[in-house]
């Protein structure tokens, strides 16, 4: 879900840098107001995580390959706007040192990995259950949390793709950036995350918010 | 245990299995992510080379592509052991900058 560099044309990447990093302001100052020293540590392992979770390439057979990327598990454990920071940070560090994910689509890249998914994972986790809920209720909020919320980030990432040959064309009609239409890059992006990927999230969203919820309860962020 | 030993353990452990992220691609046969082609790929697939592509996509080449510290025809042995290395110093990296933004950031005492 890492868009390269050539995919998007100025005229997408440059609105999604700004809102980026309008976003991003927002996030310092919510985090400023309510981070306690506690916390702060959290914001690098967290950081550290997504980044290492995203290099486990997971291969649809014959197919394409696709990643869990930890959002959604971040935003339950420590609230969506650390997930955001902490995601931005990972995706930031892939594509300025190993090239995964363009330069020019950091914006891109970080509101679909690093808002959608948290947001996503933790309003549908309130949703489906608060804090006196049983633990197989939120057991199941985590995982559908995690589900739903990578694949909201694939449906963005599609449409991002898909729209290029609409408002980006040559004057010999050819596209100038991502060539495929909305018509096959949404329904790809969603497909492969919908069967495959979107189970790689639910799993660890759900693994984690378990050893978690088991030692050390007080601290899960959705559930205060 | 402390927290903190807990997860660099868990860090650990991460960084010593991420080589499957190489080797579960190769034994199924998948290629790359959807929408992360080359821009030579693009052309193949669709015998057109968007000129946009081509142009935003030569302006910035990170110092180590694809996690990649060597080359793509390295023995698995050797891609495994250099996708770890890049796992470290992209978590190095990651580490300094948290705590580069986090000592910005003015705290709230708790004592």
């Amino acid at each position: 879900m890492h868009i390269p560099d050539g995919y998007l044309s100025p005229q997408t990447y440059i609105p999604l840098c700004g809102l980026f990093v309008g976003i991003s302001a927002v996030a310092v100052k919510k985090v400023k107001e309510k981070v306690d020293k506690k916390l702060v540590p959290f914001l690098g392992m967290a950081a550290a995580f997504s980044f290492l979770i995203m290099m486990f390439n997971l291969p649809i057979p014959g197919g394409t390959t696709g990643h869990a990327v930890g959002a959604a598990i971040i935003a339950l454990l420590f609230g969506p706007w650390v997930s955001f920071i902490a995601v931005s940070v990972a995706l930031i560090v892939q594509a300025l040192v190993f090239g995964d994910g363009g330069i020019t689509a950091i914006g891109a890249n970080c509101i679909n990995m690093g808002f959608i998914i948290p947001f996503v994972s933790w309003f549908v986790f309130r949703i489906i259950a608060n804090k006196n809920a049983s633990l197989t209720r939120m057991s199941v909020a985590a995982f559908i949390a995690g589900y739903l919320s990578i694949n909201a980030a694939a449906i963005a990432a599609g449409i991002e793709f898909g729209i290029q040959p609409l408002i980006a064309v040559g004057t010999d009609g050819n596209p100038l950036y991502a060539p495929y239409p909305l018509s096959i890059a949404l329904p790809a992006m969603a497909l492969q995350h919908l069967l495959v990927f979107g189970f790689a999230e639910a799993i660890v969203t759900l693994l984690i918010f378990r050893y978690f919820f088991k030692h050390n309860k007080d601290f899960i962020e959705v559930l205060k | 245990m402390k927290p903190y030993k807990k997860y660099s353990i868990f860090i650990g452990i991460l960084l010593v299995l991420c080589p499957l992220g190489v080797l579960l691609p190769y034994y199924f046969n998948s290629g790359a992510a959807w929408g992360e082609w080359s821009v030579e790929s693009i052309k193949q697939q669709t015998g057109h080379e968007p000129a946009g592509m081509k142009k935003t996509a030569a302006v910035f080449s990170a110092p180590i592509p694809d996690y990649s510290l060597g080359k793509k025809e390295d023995p698995l042995s050797k891609r495994s052991f250099n996708y770890i290395i890049s796992g470290l110093i992209g978590t190095g990296i990651i580490v300094l900058i948290t705590v580069g933004i986090t000592k910005l950031m003015p705290q709230k005492q708790d004592e």
